[in-house]
């Protein structure tokens, strides 16, 4: 990975409260697991900063590294990993991850 | 990939531990796993114990594995 590459990486998991690299877009998922992924955050009503992966393999490969993670999607939250769709689900079904973003800006009516 | 062969890698890496894989069209697959090695670990090094164990199974076509891990109860 490129020093650039992780920089920015770094500054965008920091700089945006959620982030969601994933396979299309929130609007335009183009996999199952990224498109629940967005679901569970549009769940909790919080802004999503989604970058799509597939715009750039070497993007793709390099979060690889950054996370130590072999697959998409990869959520950050306050600039923690917290991981793919499945822990989100996890995170949804028993509210800690309602519980995480509970003082973030909401965007959308929370179901 | 098949569900039989990812339940073995996940079995060889713990032996002890409870493990169901579901899926049949050889890429997408979802696996319960219950392991006492899970206790104290977050969610995130769970999962990344799974994806040792697997090793480089996901730069073939195994790409979607959906991981569901506990501790045993009690």
């Amino acid at each position: 990975m490129t020093p650039e590459m992780k920089e920015r990486l770094t500054n965008e998991v920091k700089d945006n409260d959620v982030v969601l690299y994933m396979k299309g877009t929130a609007m335009i998922p183009m996999c199952g697991f990224s498109a629940r992924a967005a679901q569970v955050l549009q769940a909790v009503g919080v802004k999503i900063h989604d970058v799509n992966i597939l715009d750039s393999d070497e993007l793709r490969l390099a979060l690889k590294e950054f996370s130590d993670w072999p697959t998409f999607p990869q959520c950050y939250i306050k600039g923690q990993f917290i991981g793919g769709s499945d822990i989100l689900m996890d995170m949804y079904q028993d509210g800690e991850l309602q519980k995480m973003v509970a003082e973030l800006p909401k965007v959308t009516p929370v179901k | 990939m098949t569900a039989e062969e990812i339940r073995h890698k996940i079995l060889a890496g713990l032996p002890e531990a409870e493990v169901d894989v579901q899926g049949d069209d050889g890429v997408h697959f979802q696996a319960v796993i219950v392991s006492e090695r899970f206790r104290g670990l977050s969610r995130v090094q769970q999962h990344k114990l799974i994806y040792q164990i697997l090793g480089n199974a996901f730069d073939g076509a195994l790409h979607a594995l959906a991981l569901t891990t506990r501790v045993p109860e009690g």
